[in-house]
């Protein structure tokens, strides 16, 4: 059986929804990428810090923690500065005032909404998964 | 021996906290690192930092009453403050409160060390000045 692009890859999704918590799983481990989610900011990073994972994808409203704060948390972190994430936000002019900032620390942006091959595409560059 | 700078940190999110003050200590800076204004307005009754880390958004102080207290107080005053914060707007919300300079996150370690030597030493240049 030919294994999907994710296959070794692990990618841990931060977002409040429940539902595109699943939608996400059902998407990305279709591709054979290993999928742990965290449906709120605290305890997000703690997942992140114990699996390591090749790709976070980040909600940037959440609730109970900024995705902001999480976001400098990892790039203060010298264990998870390197990981590549991917950032999403329907926030469209916060994100793109940020953007040449974001590009420069290995941060994509992803704005909601989004289709999705164009989480599936940003997922595989991220990752690279893409050859 | 030189005098090492001491960097007080204002910070409610014990994560960030403590991840701030390991980056400036291994810089090579002395710091101190509380959870909101509160408790940095005791702290710098008894001692006077080189400089201060601000984030905004925190709970009991947040960070422009803190800074509206820095204006009132005379000792305080001349202490230099970076503000570390997201909010896309931070200029409306830090309108007349003077924080010596700005560091939008999110920032590198780098970028951190450079705003904080810089603040350290005099200068207003690093980070984005108010």
């Amino acid at each position: 059986m030919e294994r999907g692009p994710g296959f070794g890859k692990t990618i841990v999704v931060v977002n409040d929804s429940p539902e595109l918590l699943e939608l996400a799983e059902l998407l990305l481990t279709d591709e054979d990428y290993d999928v742990k989610v965290a449906l709120a900011g605290r305890g997000a990073l703690d997942l992140i810090r114990t699996t390591r994972p090749d790709l976070i994808v980040l909600d940037i409203r959440l609730p109970d923690v900024s995705g902001w704060d999480i976001l400098q948390a990892l790039k203060l972190d010298p264990n998870t500065s390197s990981i590549p994430v991917l950032v999403c936000s329907a926030a469209v002019q916060e994100l793109r005032s940020l953007e040449g900032q974001l590009s420069r620390m290995g941060v994509d942006v992803l704005i909601k909404p989004f289709a999705i091959d164009t989480l599936l595409d940003k997922v595989r560059i991220l990752i690279g998964s893409d050859g | 021996m030189a005098d090492v700078n001491q960097i007080l940190i204002v910070e409610d999110n014990d994560d960030l906290r403590t991840l701030l003050r390991d980056v400036l200590v291994d810089a090579g800076f002395e710091v101190v690192a509380v959870a909101n204004g509160a408790e940095a307005l005791e702290i710098v009754r008894h001692s006077r930092p080189s400089a201060i880390v601000l984030d905004l958004m925190m709970p009991v102080m947040d960070g422009p009453s803190f800074l509206r207290e820095r204006r009132r107080t005379p000792a305080l005053a001349s202490v230099p403050v970076l503000v570390l914060t997201a909010h896309p707007f931070h200029h409306r919300v830090l309108d007349g409160l003077s924080p010596t300079a700005v560091l939008r996150k999110p920032y590198d370690v780098d970028e951190l060390v450079a705003a904080v030597q810089a603040l350290c030493d005099g200068e207003t240049g690093r980070g984005q000045v108010c």
